[in-house]
């Protein structure tokens, strides 16, 4: 009796853990180039949330907010430029997708404005910009 | 006397106190002075069951406590100061005898390291406070034009996710 | 029956070391199919320790006495609770216990992240199976659970075992193993993600976002484990304390320690991309002092009232842990440039600052607690001196430690991120300085004048203003804002952050704690000879004996005194401590007699009576504040539970998706 349970437990075992089918092994992931700066921007986000909650309970200066602020949207403008940059030199391109909607509430679809185009090269935005991201020239025509 | 008491358990003192035949001769209260929880506050118990002082140790009849009470109760009768008991007691059986070390020779170390543990966080945290103190600079006009590119996207971002999620932080 | 599970055990180790192999050889050899097989043995392993755990269970509730370890550590008359708890009650079963802990948190770490860190897996697994065909490789050829008992040739069978240490027949002690285990095996997990990305330099942190949350579990089961042990002692072992610094509780503090520092440097790690070199050390600490404790508690390298004999085990620890040890700093030396920090320090007057001193102040208590406990060994190796650290060493070097984290404790959430001018700091502090000034000044006015015990008790008021202020203005700016009632306020304001306000709560339990050690510094103790009918006043009690009988029970004789407390001459509680025997073991006990209050416990201990039968010995202990220990407790594990619970909004924020090779120079839709 004990015997075959114990033949059975070992060659059990080591079917389960030696014969993998080919469907077993899972596709490789597609992993986006731009998963880290997309977490790094989505913190900084965090953070000036958190900055302006600290601000309106009071805890921080008029002063400090501002420069605080101010340091956290450098840090942003810096990895924004950064996720152009590894899009050019990877050469692909890319697209701005909406956000996920959390599930809290069924999101009503934020009115997209007119996307603005920049009259020197012809790049469009999504949002109102006073230099073209692309050749860096004021956009008010 | 009363009848409940001496009846109670003759078995259980026997098992109880038959091994500790040298303390039954004195009643434990008796040897719980001050001065001598003064003086056992230094020497540690060294039954190997607790890490108690003999002052603090709470077994009543603990193979080492109990017998040292006793012994230091005894010294003190004859007029011999804290000092010196605890200095017969350190000659008998060495510094480990002692609760804490003595601040000297070996010993020094033990108290010494932790402070220079201390100290050396201090210097590697200061160090990390200089290496990461970025110059103070104003806004660079590069930073300004970068900025300035990306304002317009920064507040669209966060603004669409606000509108989305209905935060408490939102713009007001 | 021991003979399948000597062959799971055995099993499992050749497993363990299989997915170790295999699961480099897939990621190094690009082998795919090796990768899978790799994490396939992982769950393997967990069903084999399950099937070898179930069996020693079985023989101990079976009471098969021809296994040795059934033997040594059960017997007939045990509740089935006991025999169930007898797996941990000696050595060959805790470390199947260890194991099967790693296998079981192995499997969990492997079966929710084989996608999400392909690329990583395999190190991870790496990791995890070494470490687990370590302990596996003990039990199997070491010290197997499985010994049968032998006469020359032949098995032989007691009729009754010896039974468990009656000081262990506990419910805390009970699940108290058990807790500590699953907090200190589970660090494990948070350091193989630390390394796997170290050494597949995986850029972001996405190791911190998947193993924070483990992080927070395992602390939780170590403040729990800990907490059970410090009522344990409390309770049964009769001395009106809590915690002796010995060696082994010393132990399972250590990586309590570095795990706290880690819960807070962690933060900086995800805000700013700062502290990673910081963040490795502080995790494989964590791992390094788990294992350490476990080397300290299971092989006597240190002296320890947790008395376990000298056992053949200590070479294999040793060497694992040095090990390990070197393996960590070679990692994280050759790899500091992958670890170089995203953004700067703005200001000394921030919150990062203040985390990390804070982590320098918890380092250096690890580190007083670590040397008080090694350097008697150290000492003695090198001069042959013998020496004792006991309890005032500890005493004089944490408790300054100890308040200034306390401060610290205030401090931290009054400063913002980032830089706080002198300003912002004037409008923060004032208030909570000035209530904690309040109260130490009042209560050094009220008659207290003990300095150490003054300055916590201002601190704990100055912590807790700080806290409710916290939740107050938080509250109030959501009432403004949302018009609802203040305290559905404060409940959506701690569902929006859990993170924050839960760890919020866990300080305010931390403070209560303190409040509770500090009451010690207010302790009475003295030993009192009573005859019947007799009454004396302790304290504010007057305490009169009304009666002492004895007997006998299946499983211990006792000796049973009633004592009636009285306070302003009303009754308020009647105290039955006892003496025990226990047959089996011949070891004796004694069960306190104890009245909780808010206030102060009284607590006493029957001794004894006198030679000449006239009297009866008690110790009479008074302890202020001790409850507030474990009310802080109860608050510390809910908060923690609040930090577990996601919180209610989600942000999430455009993503940059590709969709396209460009042709000609990129057209970027920003």
């Amino acid at each position: 009796m004990i015997i075959v349970l114990a033949v059975a437990l070992t060659i059990g075992i080591l079917v389960f853990t030696l014969f993998i089918r080919a469907q077993d092994v899972p596709e490789p992931a597609p992993v986006s180039p731009f998963q880290h700066l997309e977490d790094r921007k989505a913190a900084i986000y965090e953070n000036l949330r958190d900055l302006q909650f600290e601000y309106r309970v009071g805890k921080l200066s008029d002063a400090d907010y501002q420069q605080t602020k101010l340091t956290l949207q450098k840090e942003l403008a810096g990895v924004l430029a950064e996720i152009e940059e590894t899009a050019k030199r990877l050469g692909v391109m890319t697209r701005r997708s909406a956000p996920p909607a959390p599930k809290q509430q069924p999101a009503k679809p934020a009115p997209q404005p007119e996307a603005p185009m920049c009259p020197h090269c012809g790049a469009k935005f999504s949002g109102p910009m006073k230099f073209c991201g692309e050749c860096g020239k004021a956009m008010a025509s | 006397m009363p009848v409940s008491l001496r009846r109670c358990s003759l078995r259980l003192v026997a098992t109880f106190f038959l091994s500790f035949a040298c303390l039954l001769a004195q009643d434990p209260t008796s040897v719980m002075t001050p001065g001598v929880a003064r003086v056992g506050d230094h020497l540690a118990c060294r039954c190997g069951v607790c890490r108690n002082t003999v002052a603090t140790c709470p077994m009543l009849h603990c193979e080492y406590s109990g017998p040292m009470r006793a012994r230091i109760k005894g010294m003190q009768d004859q007029g011999v100061t804290d000092q010196n008991i605890i200095k017969t007691v350190v000659k008998e059986q060495g510094v480990v005898a002692l609760a804490a070390p003595p601040a000297e020779g070996w010993g020094l170390f033990t108290w010494v390291m932790p402070g220079v543990a201390l100290l050396l966080g201090f210097l590697v945290y200061s160090w990390w406070v200089r290496r990461n103190r970025p110059e103070p600079k104003a806004v660079s006009d590069a930073d300004r034009a970068l900025l300035d590119r990306f304002r317009g996207q920064i507040e669209t971002e966060m603004g669409e996710s606000d509108t989305a999620g209905g935060g408490p932080n939102g713009k007001k | 029956m021991e003979n399948l599970g000597a062959l799971a055990i055995l099993l499992a180790f050749c497993l363990s070391l299989f997915a170790v192999a295999a699961s480099l050889a897939g990621k190094y050899g690009r082998r795919p199919f090796l990768a899978v097989s790799g994490e396939r043995a992982v769950y393997s392993v967990w069903v084999l320790l399950t099937v070898a755990a179930g069996l020693l269970v079985y023989s101990l509730i079976t009471g098969d006495f021809r296994i040795a370890y059934v033997q040594a550590h059960s017997d007939r008359a045990m509740s089935p609770l006991y025999k169930f708890t007898a797996w941990w009650g000696g050595q060959e079963g805790s470390l199947l216990l260890w194991s099967w802990i790693l296998a079981s948190y192995s499997a969990v770490a492997v079966w929710t992240s084989r996608r999400k860190f392909r690329n990583m897996m395999p190190i991870v697994i790496a990791i995890l199976m070494t470490t687990q065909a370590f302990f596996t490789g003990l039990i199997t050829f070491v010290l197997s659970p499985f010994h049968v008992l032998m006469a020359g040739n032949g098995i032989i069978s007691v009729p009754d075992g010896r039974g468990l240490d009656p000081l262990l027949q506990w419910w805390t002690m009970a699940i108290h193993p058990p807790m500590l285990y699953l907090g200190y095996v589970g660090s494990i997990v948070p350091f193989a993600f630390a390394m796997a990305s170290l050494v597949t330099r995986q850029p972001g942190e996405g190791w911190i976002h998947t193993t924070r949350r483990w992080a927070i579990v395992t602390w939780l089961f170590q403040t729990t484990g800990i907490t059970l042990g410090m009522g344990w002692a409390y309770t049964v072992l009769s001395w009106g304390g809590y915690w002796g610094w010995d060696p082994v509780e010393n132990a399972s503090l250590m990586p309590w320690i570095t795990a706290t520092a880690f819960l807070h440097s962690v933060m900086m790690q995800e805000k700013k991309g700062m502290m990673k070199i910081w963040n490795m050390v502080l995790v494989s600490a964590t791992f390094l002092l788990s294992i350490l404790g476990t080397t300290l508690t299971r092989t006597g390298l240190v002296a320890s009232v947790h008395a376990f004999a000298q056992s053949p085990i200590k070479p294999y620890f040793t060497t694992f842990l040095l090990t390990a040890l070197v393996l960590v700093i070679v990692a994280i030396s050759t790899n500091l440039k992958f670890l170089k920090s995203e953004s700067k320090l703005e200001s000394v007057v921030s919150r990062e600052s203040s985390f990390l001193f804070n982590n320098l102040i918890l380092l250096a208590s690890c580190f007083a607690i670590l040397w008080g406990t090694l350097f008697p060994v150290i000492m003695e190796a090198l001069t042959n001196e013998k020496e004792t650290i006991d309890t005032p060493y500890y005493l004089r070097v944490e408790v300054p430690i100890a308040l200034f984290l306390l401060f610290l404790t205030g401090v931290g959430p009054l400063i913002a991120w980032r830089k706080s001018s002198l300003d912002s700091l004037r409008r923060a502090f004032l208030v909570p300085t000035l209530v904690g000034i309040a109260v130490a000044a009042g209560l050094g006015f009220g008659g207290i004048h003990h300095i150490a015990a003054l300055t916590a008790f201002g601190l704990a008021a100055f912590v807790t203003t700080t806290i409710l202020r916290e939740f107050w203005k938080g509250s109030r700016s959501i009432q403004t804002k949302e018009s609802m009632p203040l305290p559905k306020a404060a409940f959506e304001l701690t569902w929006r952050n859990t993170r924050r306000y839960g760890g919020y709560l866990v300080h305010l339990g931390i403070v209560a704690m303190f409040v509770g050690f500090t009451g010690s510094a207010f302790n009475l103790h003295v030993v009192q000879n009573l005859g019947l009918g007799q009454t004396t006043r302790f304290g504010h009690y007057d305490i009169k004996l009304s009666s002492v009988n004895d007997g006998s029970n299946d499983n211990y004789e006792f000796s049973h005194a009633a004592l009636e407390i009285r306070r302003h001459g009303r009754q308020i509680a009647l105290l039955e401590p006892e003496i025990r025997l226990y047959k089996a073991s011949q070891s004796q006990n004694t069960i306190v007699g104890l009245r909780r209050a808010l206030n102060e416990d009284l607590y006493v201990v029957y001794s004894g009576v006198l030679p000449d039968g006239s009297k009866a010995t008690f110790q009479f202990y008074q302890l202020p504040l001790v409850s507030w220990i474990w009310i802080g407790f109860w608050i510390v594990l809910f908060g923690t539970l609040i930090c577990l619970v996601p919180s209610k909004v989600r942000y999430q924020y455009a993503r940059t998706e590709v969709v396209g090779i460009a042709s000609k120079p990129a057209t970027v839709q920003s």
